[in-house]
């Protein structure tokens, strides 16, 4: 008995001596992580699910003048915004939430202030500085890009005189859910896209491991950008310099095979960051119309003009994106950078620099020995002209809406946006107040922010 | 030291008033059937006299005892009885009742330890094995359908033809987002996985542990409650038994007409589509898949067929009833074979169980089929009278196969039915093309595109197909058992279960998922970078368990009045599953098994028909392993003072691997505390015609593990598809001031028996409160939390349950002919007490609160919400009212509706539901019908969706009523066609969600009938068997009485057919 006593005992004491708290150290789930390292950071801005694809461009794309729809077929639009958009109704939402547009950007901001924070508490060291400013560099990218697509959005474009007194957007520079959200003025707003974008391209490679992943050249491209919006062309002109300073690839269309059904290529030479935007509805392949209009302006021997549509029932389909399939591209590329230079150049006084910026992207684009080069006319005629190529250029790239509003500023180049639909027409006049997005219900709701004005 | 204080207090209690004369009494002991019992003993509790015994006629007399006495009278195989002897006067007739047919003398199994029920504080519901036996079934949990008190079954949520298990509920939901399952034990340790792998013949009992003394031995794995289940084991010197049974259950095909989609005729689809042709409001790109009326009607407008052959064919296609071909061709009889075979035996020191089982099913639908193979073995060694040593393996092969189409293999992708006049034959009587993906001409064209045959074809896709799942499921236990002189013992107990689990899906490259892939990727030089040939997939899954237990127990009686029963143990558990990364080839020759090995997944193609670009689908690069480990400490005791009264309290401390938790988050500590009375016991009980009160307490705390919720915030790893770098998706965004989910309960039951038995049962009172439950909070979305990839998960809802059990047995006829009632009562009401979350929440999400609804505190957890129902207007739209004016701008409506205005009508699962159940044995011919009932609560009905009609092809029968003229809305609810389609969704809403299609689910439904013919040798002497058991059982006999007047059946209203009745029928010879 005794025996059998002692061996009990003795399997007891293992068993409890078998378990300390180490025991429950180990994960429940292997790829699980709490976020800490280099590695887990890196993956965290690697997930271009949402990094790159909640660039948050629904809103804008559908309002642009780019593109109609079959008038028969709007009603079967079931999403209340998107019918709206389309039509520039005051109510955009009809009660609905979850807006993308807003929700999208804002999931990227998250993103990026979690990974600014936890950097912050990383113990630095010289085997990981390089990694760690890429990382800095990348999350002020991305957070300066939402930013950039909400401001687009959702407060009226920048005006120098206006823009302390203007709403902005809420700049949430923490990852801390419980603080409430303010809106900033307009020139907040872009003041802290500068910087972030400025101390970015500081830190940023010249070279990114992949095209979803920020560089230098992407940093001061996208300054160039908020430096048009900004009306401040030296700036424009200089940020565009040196961003093709690192990268200045132009894909030569006459080599752009026009066979597939979208000839461009994901991550092509001219991509200089890589996102992209799902597709509503009403902006599918089979149902988006290229405007009459826009599509007459290309020449016979703009190479664009086959490379960017195949025809369709009412007119012409779009299939020009560098996502290499119906999904919009957009990110920034070199071609839209020769564009802002030709700008910039032309406002500040060079227009024989601006015809040559203009020239050299053109050259791509037409049928070889086809091209016929601009000469210099008036600064109108130039800028007219620009804004034309930029237009044809960059249409369903995020972009035209943005250009609407900056050419609103100018009484020569402003201009209504039209639309008939079942005999009724919509129109939106410049600086009209549904040029700028209401912010969704929910979150007036529950912040108590300040709704624009529709 | 207590304990003497108690049991002076309880002493100086009873001596109030009552007088100390000694005498004597005598009685006489007879069974139910007025025969004497002889050899009984009888003693008084707490005196050190001798032992009385009854006579060869039962008579006995007891001497030298006091009024203030109890009597407690016991023999082998009867209840033992207490009595008070104060009013006993002359000779006493005491009636003692067989053990075995007894309501209370029945051991309750925790899982930790066995208690007789008698002794116990808390709430249990035990099943035997006759009653479990009384169903026949594969597998295990279907048998306690309402035959269980307290059990509920809740199938609101199932839906389309896949019988999916019902969830279960022991005492309604604490939780909302946690788990709300009960924890399953089976043979002492919690069981992980479906228990599919179990066959129920190896089954002994089963018991439910319902309140918190019950189930807090279970700690944080406790708050929905413990269903204990046992397997069979032999007794000592049992001689050598052999037992085969065999059954067989046999379905009805399933009734397709059940449901009110494709009860929508083919002529008024047809209708319907010529309507929407007109309005030009088909999308004829080549990928939209389209109708074949469609079709034709596109034909007749470009020119390519005459108006006349238009008419007449689509007057053909009114004919067709996709159900009658399907119930031919792709549906049949369920058939389910299962044979077992058992060897018992026991000797001195050893006594084994040996089981061996094989059941094969064919499924109602074609092509689905299951087989499974178990063993058990039980065996316990005693080496000494002290020590035990016991050891048990259980293996399970299983089998299955889903190949079946059903009518989900005739629906569109995209689309939620099959078209009514589907066809899956031609003319020539060959398997038929259906639309299926894309547009038909397209898919006719393909050979003459180069591409390969694009059809698909249901009827060859049958056999076309190899897809299912085999799994093999081992369990090894050993353990042992030390007991001391003194009432210790020590009982270490361990298991290993491991799990494999190997699906596959092996599509012939003839079948259309290859050749869709091969044509998809096909390029415009013809090259096909999938190869023609069969695509393979599977992955294994696999699955360790470790559980290892020691416990020391103490169970013995002082100064015979006092009982008490302790333990005390430790317990450490580990479950690991591994899944991944599986396989994925293409172009597999299946003659001679060699598939292609270079495929190029790096490059994007262009693909068909859109003309995207996209990769070839990749086999996965990703492992998962899940680890969860658990320590637990735990501990109870139960005193009783002379078998009338016992205390009970119980804690337990569980910690457990959570992730991105603070250390001392890992772990809580939880409890019970109750009491019992037996208050028949006490002396100066006199209630005759209640010889049995007991009464019973009980208040404690159990908990509810949720992993998803962390004080950091966590991310998983994973593969980025657009750049093939790892990514990292954040899972939690953190919340440092995370508890853990807490049930508090508390629990008071009546225990009575009438003279006899005649009535016994039992009352119980409960209330469960959640504490702390976790819920996903409304955030402004700005702050990066939004939709469903991020949730802001806090402790923010308490709720509360309350509500009745009641189990009574009723003894309506003994002797020749014995019939017995059993009567099952549960009252359960629950409502939201606190739920900390502003109320941003938009109306609408109280009406469509599928899957979840928002907590309102003071409402049921689930609830249903309609929007008023005013009428039609003259043009059949649904008119609403907004600003005490009519109209139909429903966008206006719907963002402005308040809560206030929408109706409410309860809550969707029963309040109260039971059964009564029949049993009517004679000689040896037993029948049992047992009748269940659901009341109290509310289900949706399907309804007419214009939406859904038009772009998913399933319609309602309801659209032959629909308004179509003017006038119609005096006559009708159902809105006519919309004309305006851009408010047709929120149109539709507001008829599909109106009070005109809620409806009460109360109904009474007869469960099954079983009739048994057990033969043994005493009934007919002289038979080669020990026992020889014939029964015949049904089930699914469908609905009696029902509420609602839609014809629907409340506990399936969304699902295409209700669960077929079957039949069975089951031989059993014992030798």
């Amino acid at each position: 008995m005794n025996v059998v006593t002692k061996l009990f005992g003795v399997a007891c004491f293992f068993l409890l001596v078998g378990c300390g708290r180490n025991f429950l150290d180990i994960k429940p789930d292997q790829s699980q992580v709490v976020p800490t390292t280099i590695r887990d950071l890196w993956a965290i801005l690697d997930y271009t699910t949402i990094m790159n694809r909640a660039s948050g461009h629904a809103l804008s794309e559908m309002s642009t003048d780019d593109f109609f729809i079959d008038p028969a077929l709007l009603p079967l639009i079931s999403n209340p915004e998107q019918r709206n958009a389309y039509l520039w109704k005051s109510d955009l939402y009809e009660g609905k939430e979850e807006i993308a547009d807003w929700n999208g950007p804002y999931s990227v901001v998250f993103h990026t202030n979690l990974v600014l924070e936890r950097l912050e508490s990383l113990e630095r060291n010289v085997h990981i500085q390089e990694q760690w400013e890429q990382l800095r560099g990348s999350a002020l990218f991305f957070r300066a890009w939402s930013f950039h697509s909400l401001a687009q959005a959702f407060c009226p474009t920048f005006n120098s005189e206006s823009a302390a007194n203007d709403l902005g957007i809420p700049l949430r520079l923490e990852s801390d859910i419980t603080s409430t959200s303010r809106r900033a003025s307009v020139q907040d707003t872009y003041q802290r896209i500068e910087k972030d974008l400025l101390e970015a391209a500081s830190l940023l490679p010249a070279e990114p491991l992949v095209k979803t992943r920020p560089s230098k050249a992407a940093a001061y491209a996208l300054l160039s950008r908020l430096y048009l919006i900004m009306a401040e062309y030296v700036n424009a002109l200089e940020m565009a310099n040196r961003s093709l300073d690192l990268n200045d690839n132009l894909l030569d269309y006459n080599e752009v095979d026009p066979t597939p059904s979208y000839p461009f290529d994901l991550f092509n030479a001219e991509v200089i960051f890589h996102a992209n935007m799902s597709i509503p509805a009403i902006l599918s392949a089979s149902r988006l119309y290229v405007s009459p209009e826009l599509y007459d302006d290309y020449d016979e021997c703009d190479l664009r003009k086959v490379l960017y549509f195949r025809p369709g029932v009412l007119g012409h389909h779009y299939r020009g994106s560098y996502n290499g399939s119906a999904a919009f591209f957009t990110g920034l590329t070199t071609a839209e950078l020769w564009l802002n230079k030709a700008e910039a150049n032309a406002r500040i006084g060079n227009q024989e620099a601006a015809v040559s910026d203009l020239n050299t992207l053109l050259r791509f684009r037409y049928k070889r020995n086809s091209f016929v080069e601009r000469h210099v006319g008036s600064v109108e005629d130039l800028l007219g002209r620009i804004f034309l190529e930029r237009r044809k250029e960059l249409l369903f790239r995020g972009v035209r809406w943005g250009d609407l509003r900056r050419m609103n500023r100018e009484s020569g180049f402003s201009q209504t946006l039209m639309r008939e639909v079942g005999g009724q027409v919509h129109t939106l006049p410049p600086g009209d107040p549904r040029y700028v997005f209401p912010i969704p219900d929910e979150v007036i709701r529950i912040t108590g922010m300040q709704q624009n004005p529709r | 030291m207590r304990i003497e204080i108690v049991s002076i207090a309880f002493l100086a209690f009873l001596s109030v008033g009552i007088l100390h004369a000694q005498s004597s009494y005598t009685g006489r002991l007879i069974d139910e059937k007025g025969n004497p019992i002889a050899g009984a003993s009888l003693r008084i509790i707490g005196e050190f006299t001798p032992e009385t015994t009854s006579d060869e006629n039962g008579f006995f007399e007891l001497s030298s005892i006091s009024m203030t006495d109890s009597v407690s009278i016991s023999h082998l195989g009867y209840l033992t009885q207490i009595l008070g002897v104060r009013h006993w006067k002359g000779l006493r007739v005491i009636t003692m009742d067989a053990q075995n047919n007894h309501l209370q003398e029945v051991m309750v199994s925790t899982g930790y330890q066995s208690i007789p029920k008698e002794r116990s504080t808390g709430s249990f519901t035990y099943v035997d094995n006759a009653l479990f036996n009384r169903a026949t079934s594969t597998d295990v949990i279907s048998r306690l359908e309402a035959v269980t008190g307290g059990l509920a079954f809740i199938r609101k949520d199932v839906q389309g033809e896949q019988s999916t298990p019902p969830s279960l509920r022991i005492r309604g939901m604490s939780t909302i987002f946690s788990d709300s399952s009960p924890l399953i034990v089976l043979d002492n340790f919690p069981y992980e996985g479906s228990l599919d792998a179990i066959n129920p013949n190896d089954i002994e009992d089963v018991t439910l542990l319902k309140d918190a003394a019950a189930a807090s031995i279970w700690g944080a794995k406790a708050g929905n409650g413990v269903i204990v289940i046992k397997t069979k084991q032999a007794r000592y010197r049992e001689s050598l038994g052999i037992t085969v049974q065999a059954s067989t259950n046999v379905s009805a095909k399933p009734y397709l007409y059940y449901d009110p989609a494709m009860k929508m005729t083919a002529a008024s689809f047809l209708q319907t589509e010529r309507r929407l042709f007109d309005l030009g409001f088909y999308d004829e790109s080549v990928w939209n898949v389209l109708s074949p009326a469609v079709e034709a009607m596109i034909a007749q407008r470009d020119g390519s067929i005459s108006g006349d052959s238009l008419t007449r064919y689509l007057d053909a296609l009114t004919t067709i009833d996709i159900r009658k071909d399907a119930l031919e061709k792709l549906y049949q009889r369920q058939l389910n074979q299962q044979y077992t075979i058992s060897i018992t035996g026991g000797s001195e020191k050893l006594r084994y169980y040996f089981s061996g089982g094989y059941d094969a099913n064919q499924s109602h639908i074609v092509g689905n089929a299951m087989e499974r193979y178990t063993t058990n073995t039980n065996m316990s060694f005693k080496p000494t009278s002290r020590l035990e040593i016991q050891a048990g393996i259980n293996m399970t092969a299983l089998d299955t196969r889903e190949n079946g189409v059903g009518i989900s293999g005739l629906t569109a992708v995209g689309k939620s039915r099959p078209l009514p006049y589907t066809r899956l034959l031609d003319d020539n009587h060959q398997p038929n093309g259906i639309p299926h993906q894309y547009r038909l001409p397209y898919v006719a064209e393909a050979p003459l595109n180069g591409l390969l045959d694009w059809q698909y074809r249901p009827l060859q896709e049958l056999a076309l197909n190899n897809k299912g799942n085999r799994g093999f499921d081992a369990r090894f236990r050993a353990g042992g058992r030390y007991t001391f002189d003194n009432g210790l013992a020590i009982d270490v107990k361990t298991q290993y279960q491991r799990r494999g689990n190997n699906t596959y899906n092996r599509h012939h490259r003839d079948s259309y998922y290859a050749r869709n892939y091969v044509n998809r990727f096909t390029q415009a030089d013809g090259s096909q970078p999938v190869p023609f040939g069969a695509v393979w997939q599977g992955n294994d899954q696999y699955m360790r368990d470790n559980s290892s237990r020691g416990q020391l127990e103490f169970d013995r009686q002082f100064g015979g009045r006092h009982d008490i029963t302790a333990l005390a143990g430790m317990e450490v558990r580990e479950t690991v599953v591994r899944s991944g990364p599986g396989y994925l080839i293409y172009g597999m020759d299946e003659d001679i098994l060699v598939a292609t090995p270079r495929i190029d997944y790096s490059n994007s193609f262009p693909m068909l028909p859109q003309g995207n670009r996209g990769y070839i689908p990749a086999p996965s690069a990703q492992v998962n392993k899940f680890t969860d480990r658990f320590i637990s400490y735990y501990g109870n005791a139960a005193y009783s003072v002379m078998q009338r009264y016992t205390i009970s309290g119980s804690v337990r401390f569980d910690q457990s691997n959570l992730f991105g938790v603070k250390v001392n988050q890992r772990g809580v500590p939880l409890w019970s505390f109750g009491g019992a009375w037996a208050l028949s016991g006490e002396p100066f009980y006199d209630v005759s015609i209640l010889p049995f009160v007991n009464i019973r307490a009980t208040v404690g705390e159990n908990g509810n593990v949720n992993k998803t919720v962390t004080a950091y915030p966590t991310a998983s790893y994973g593969m980025d598809n657009l750049i093939g770098l790892p990514r990292a998706i954040l899972q939690t965004t953190g919340n440092p001031s995370l508890r853990w989910e807490r049930v508090r309960s508390v629990n008071m039951a009546l225990d009575i028996a009438t003279r006899g038995n005649r009535l016994a049962g039992s009352m119980e009172y409960y209330v469960k409160l959640g504490l702390d439950l976790l819920g996903d909070a409304i955030i402004d979305p700005t702050t990066g939390i939004s939709g469903s990839r991020l949730r802001n998960r806090i402790n923010y809802a308490d709720t509360r349950t309350s509500g009745w059990d009641i189990e009574l047995k009723s003894k309506n006829t003994t002797g020749a002919v014995n019939w017995a009632t059993y009567y099952l009562l549960s009252y359960v009401k629950n409502s939201v007490n606190r739920y900390d979350d502003i109320d941003a929440t938009n109306a609408i999400q109280y009406v469509i609160s599928s899957p979840f609804s928002p907590p309102i505190v003071g409402l049921p957890q689930n609830y249903l919400y309609s929007y008023p129902w005013i009428g039609l207007d003259g043009n059949g739209n649904p008119l609403v009212a907004s600003d005490d004016a009519l109209s139909t701008d429903y966008a206006a409506y719907l963002a402005n509706v308040e809560r206030s205005e929408l109706v409410y009508h309860g809550p969707t699962v029963p309040t109260i539901f039971g059964s009564v159940r029949n049993n009517l044995n004679w000689r040896g011919l037993t029948l049992s019908a047992n009748i269940s009932f659901r009341s109290g609560y509310y289900y949706r009905r399907p309804a007419l969706v214009y939406a859904n009609l038009y772009s998913l092809w399933e319609g309602h029968y309801e659209h032959a009523y629909r308004w179509a003229k003017p006038g119609d809305e005096l006559l009708t609810h159902v809105p006519g066609h919309p004309t305006d389609l851009a408010t047709m969704g929120q149109r539709d809403q507001l008829y599909q969600y109106s009070t005109l299609t809620a409806s009460k689910g109360d109904h009474v439904r007869l469960e099954d009938i079983s009739l048994e013919y057990d033969v043994d040798d005493s009934v007919w002497g002289g038979t080669p068997f020990r026992n020889l058991k014939l029964a015949l059982y049904t089930r699914n006999l469908g609905i009696i009485w029902r509420a609602n007047k839609d014809g629907r059946d409340p506990d399936y209203p969304n699902m295409i057919y209700t669960p077929p009745p079957t039949f069975a029928v089951t031989l059993k010879v014992a030798f």
